[in-house]
């Protein structure tokens, strides 16, 4: 029993810092086409 | 209620220096962000009464010119991200994990780091009015090329920002993946707390949208430092592009403070209303509205720039839409009110206050979108009176409101209401004898950023600032009123109030300092908003 618990926790921990990872693709993405944008524009 | 024998167990807890600097504790960290958002409150607070002393009477009074705007730029600065802001992540700290059952943020070591990279963020701002050439004066909104004459203090104006964006953003992250991953069994999005709703699209929001400002002051350092000349005229860059940058930012900024405001009330009002929300799904739907339609009325900002007409058109029509979903949710707050059992403590007369103020500031807010009326008001005191009819009789309301209304939760103490109402009260006078006047002002056509005026507006300056002094005494009053509750006082009840549902109130007062370790088993009575 606490092994699967311990086994959901891990999944859990693992679902997070997935979505983190993605979010924080998505933010670096918007940073980068904003600053490529202007570059090229300029 | 299953949930509470249990964690009354559980209640260990580090001490001293560590369990603050080291904290990955929601409701710790939770507490941190609203020490420091009330400390900056005071920060700013402070700078608005250097302004108002110096509006009092024509003339120069106190400060030299360079030292007000950068107090007019500087006080901006602090209250949004400073005070606002944090605000609002304090409470979504303390409050979303035990809204929706979760043990504890999702990622509670970023956590950490996002609430302790501000103090070193503002650490770097507030340093600047100390060097030489003084703190940044060119406005919060930055507009190149004034802001480029900035000295010293430029790139610390450059890098706080850039701090401030990160851990927002942080911040955000950890709240959509406490929300999306987190939640107790049963407790599916469309029963969620509208608090918790409201949070994840504000989220949404800044991870949209603060990279964009991130971008831009990124532009403006290689601008003044690197030769670039994005915003630069001279060097074939175009200064306007800035400003489309920066209020591509600035609009949504404006519901990234508005949302929490909105989610705070939406949970105060059917407590004392002793009502379910009136039209649950649709306030979900009419927040997601809003915050879609920020993304596309920027340019009403800049009306006075000289778009051209079809793209003036299309701001000032997108900028009326956004007064429909708006409307659905001031409806709804009133219809949930509407023949239900009202009780008027302190949370719900800040409520009630934000819902008649933050209405005047959006009807204000009307007149400024549409295009050729804006081009009277633009840069006047009226825009300074719409927005502090947005941001102070609304948001900060709403979060004195919010402060209120789970301070039993948070001390375990019921706060002193007598002192509470007095406190509502006395804010509400003056922070209306502050702001009201300045409609009258900025009709009449004196402009805003400037320590001067013609003698024609020095009546209606006095009473504002006269109401900026009593609001300003009055919120010392507020800070006692926690300290008070915080050392003691009537014990609160786990269901502080009588009319309040949700899962936040089946843990004891004060919450424990670890809860729902277990997934509560969620009953219908919790789930009734």
């Amino acid at each position: 029993m606490d092994e699967k618990k311990g086994n959901t926790g891990e999944q859990l921990r693992k679902k997070n810092k997935r979505l983190a990872i993605i979010l924080s693709l998505v933010v670096c993405l918007l940073y980068g086409f904003f600053v490529l944008m202007h570059s090229i524009n300029d | 209620m299953s949930t509470l024998a249990h964690d009354d167990h559980h209640d260990h807890k580090p001490t001293g220096f560590k369990r603050w600097f080291f904290s990955t504790n929601h409701k710790d960290i939770g507490t941190l962000y609203l020490i420091f958002a009330l400390i900056m409150f005071f920060v700013g607070g402070a700078m608005a009464m250097i302004i108002r002393a110096e509006l009092f009477q024509p003339g120069l009074q106190f400060v030299d010119p360079q030292f007000y705007n950068s107090m007019v730029t500087v006080h901006a600065l602090v209250m949004i991200f400073g005070a606002v802001m944090p605000a609002g992540v304090g409470l979504a700290n303390w409050m979303i994990p035990l809204m929706i059952g979760a043990p504890d943020m999702a990622l509670p070591r970023m956590n950490n780091m996002s609430f302790w990279i501000l103090p070193f963020a503002f650490a770097l701002l507030l340093s600047t009015l100390f060097m030489d050439g003084g703190a940044p004066a060119g406005g919060w909104t930055m507009y190149p090329p004034l802001v480029l004459q900035t000295g010293n203090a430029f790139p610390f104006l450059i890098f706080a920002v850039h701090f401030l964006g990160i851990s927002s953003i942080m911040g955000a992250i950890n709240i959509i993946a406490t929300v999306f991953n987190m939640r107790a069994p049963g407790m599916t999005l469309m029963k969620m707390p509208l608090f918790v709703w409201t949070w994840v699209i504000t989220s949404f929001l800044l991870i949209a949208s603060m990279p964009v400002l991130a971008g831009g002051v990124t532009m403006l350092l290689t601008d003044k430092y690197f030769g670039t000349s994005f915003f630069d005229a001279a060097g074939g860059g175009d200064p306007v592009l800035f400003q489309h940058v920066f209020w591509f930012f600035g609009h949504p900024e404006v519901y990234i403070l508005a949302l929490p405001a909105f989610g705070v009330v939406s949970q105060i009002i059917p407590t004392f209303s002793r009502k379910p929300l009136f039209g649950y799904a649709s306030m979900v739907y009419a927040t997601a509205s809003i915050a879609i339609l920020s993304f596309f009325v920027w340019a009403h900002h800049m009306f006075t720039v000289g778009l051209p007409i079809k793209g003036e058109l299309f701001f000032m029509y997108a900028t009326m839409l956004i007064a429909v979903p708006t409307g659905v949710k001031v409806f709804n707050w009133i219809a949930t009110m509407w023949k239900g059992s009202m009780t008027f403590e302190t949370p719900m007369l800040f409520a009630i206050a934000f819902v008649i103020l933050f209405t005047i500031g959006g009807f204000s807010g009307l007149m400024l979108g549409i295009t050729p009326v804006d081009f009277q008001y633009h840069d006047t005191y009226f825009v300074v009176a719409h927005f502090h009819y947005v941001l102070l009789t609304g948001a900060i309301f709403a979060l004195m409101g919010a402060a209120y209304y789970w301070l039993p939760k948070w001390t375990g103490f019921m706060y002193d209401e007598r002192l509470g109402k007095i406190h509502f009260w006395l804010s509400l006078i003056s922070s209306n004898v502050l702001f009201f006047p300045q409609h009258f002002l900025g009709l009449a056509g004196m402009p805003r950023r400037i320590p001067d005026y013609n003698i024609q507006f020095a009546d209606f300056n006095m009473i504002s600032s006269i109401g900026g002094f009593a609001y300003g005494i009055s919120q010392l009053l507020f800070v006692y009123i926690v300290i008070k509750c915080a050392m003691g006082g009537k014990k609160a009840k786990a269901l502080s109030w009588e009319g309040a549902k949700g899962l936040e109130w089946s843990v004891p007062s004060p919450a424990p300092f670890h809860t729902f370790e277990t997934p509560p088993k969620l009953t219908k009575e919790m789930l009734e908003h």
